[in-house]
């Protein structure tokens, strides 16, 4: 005779009440063979939680590093070019803004009076006046696209401190449609350009690209999470 | 008919209130931690997703949280495995290099043993018994507090607990045998 495995694995977890716990000690008092299955389950939950538990301090390790402080000795070449694609980026980004932002302000303070029976057509002509307006947009306007999806396309070309390109190479600058239409795996690693990640291992680079996620909260209660991109070249393999 | 979204939940609260245990149920399922990470953030952007939308799936009941993303981390969780091709085994714990200078060689060789007998079982364990059983052992959670974040009924939880435990048994015990038979005569 033994117990039911139901009722050995609550009395185990401390599930029973007391009515239940007495009955089962009574049963194991009329049998003493049950006093061993007893003891034996109590002994292997107690190993299984101290071998999980151990286990488990293995698994835990803290990967949030978001924040890295910024080396106070001497910067290497690698810090200098990585600083300078930052700047760089920087730069792109708000010329970007500036010119986009004038793009716009032009585009809407025109458009108005200039829509006629369509929304496309007022787009359209809106798209046109704007390119009127600021010339170094015309180069890039495409009449068939529109306010949308217009992007101006910007090159990112790296330089050391002394003013000489970095690599030999230029590194194009994507909006998720065109690089998507290129075929990079944008969704999961919105990537630079395949042939400039060959040049950079050719020169004895590798890239340590991460992505850390920053969230917060909007004044209306609407949560935001917005995924920063670190690429870091880091020399040898 | 999907629920309003509730504005009296705090999210971002309950996310991190409840990260702990949902990190073990992705690591459980998942294996790599760094996947994990990528996982918990995937959850969070869902819900993010979800918040906005007019006509959200989330829960208005603060009870219902738990269970709301518990199964919305095993549904990433599978997921994952559906985008690497079901190629990707789950690698349940990290292995230790645990050598402490400060223990006698010979413990730390038995409790190595020990451990690299359980680390191999809990390799070949399903998921989802090795995700009760890291729950129970690890958040020291009764019955009634896994079936609320489980969101499942207690009895289910004891059948499901009764047997993990029992597949952890065997194969613990074909282990055992299989150490025994390799052993030179």
């Amino acid at each position: 005779m033994s117990f039911d495995p139901i009722y050995l694995q609550r009395l185990v977890d401390g599930e029973l009440d007391r009515d239940e716990t007495r009955e089962m000690l009574e049963m194991a008092e009329a049998q003493p063979a049950l006093w061993r299955e007893m003891a034996g389950a109590f002994v292997e939950s107690q190993l299984w939680e101290t071998g999980f538990q151990k286990l488990e301090l293995g698994i835990e390790p803290e990967t949030n590093k978001t924040i890295r402080p910024a080396p106070k000795r001497f910067l290497p070449p690698v810090n200098r070019i990585r600083w300078l694609v930052m700047a760089a980026g920087l730069m792109v980004a708000l010329t970007a803004g500036l010119l986009i932002g004038r793009f716009f302000d032009s585009a809407t303070s025109i458009a108005g009076p200039r829509i006629t029976d369509s929304t496309n057509d007022g787009l359209l002509a809106a798209h046109k006046a704007a390119a009127d307006e600021a010339p170094a947009l015309a180069k890039n306007s495409d009449p068939g696209r529109t306010l949308v999806n217009y992007r101006p396309d910007y090159r990112l070309e790296l330089e050391d401190a002394n003013g000489n390109p970095v690599f030999d190479t230029e590194v194009p600058l994507y909006d998720l449609a065109t690089a998507k239409q290129a075929g990079y795996q944008m969704d999961r690693q919105p990537s630079l350009p395949p042939k400039f990640v060959e040049n950079v291992g050719k020169r004895g680079y590798w890239l340590d690209q991460n992505v850390n996620y920053v969230s917060g909260r909007l004044d209306d209660g609407r949560m935001f999470v917005v995924p920063v991109r670190t690429i870091n070249l880091v020399r040898g393999q | 008919m999907p629920d309003e979204p509730s504005k009296n939940i705090d999210w971002e609260a309950a996310l991190e209130q409840h990260r702990p245990w949902l990190r073990k149920v992705l690591r459980c399922r998942i294996g790599d931690s760094h996947e994990v990470d990528d996982l918990f953030q995937e959850i969070a952007l869902a819900i993010c997703r979800q918040s906005n939308r007019e006509s959200s799936v989330l829960p208005t009941d603060p009870q219902k949280v738990a269970p709301w993303l518990y199964r919305l981390a095993v549904r990433q969780s599978i997921n994952f495995h559906r985008r690497a091709g079901r190629k990707s085994a789950a690698q349940p714990m990290a292995d230790l290099d645990s050598y402490d200078a400060n223990v006698e060689p010979l413990d730390w060789m038995l409790a190595e043993e020990e451990r690299g007998a359980m680390r191999n079982a809990l390799k070949k364990l399903r998921s989802q018994d090795r995700e009760i059983l890291t729950l129970k052992y690890t958040e020291n959670w009764n019955y009634r507090q896994l079936a609320q974040r489980m969101g499942v009924k207690e009895r289910t939880v004891e059948y499901r607990l009764m047997r993990a435990r029992q597949n952890l048994r065997n194969l613990l015990s074909a282990g055992a045998h299989q150490m025994v038979e390799a052993k030179p005569k």
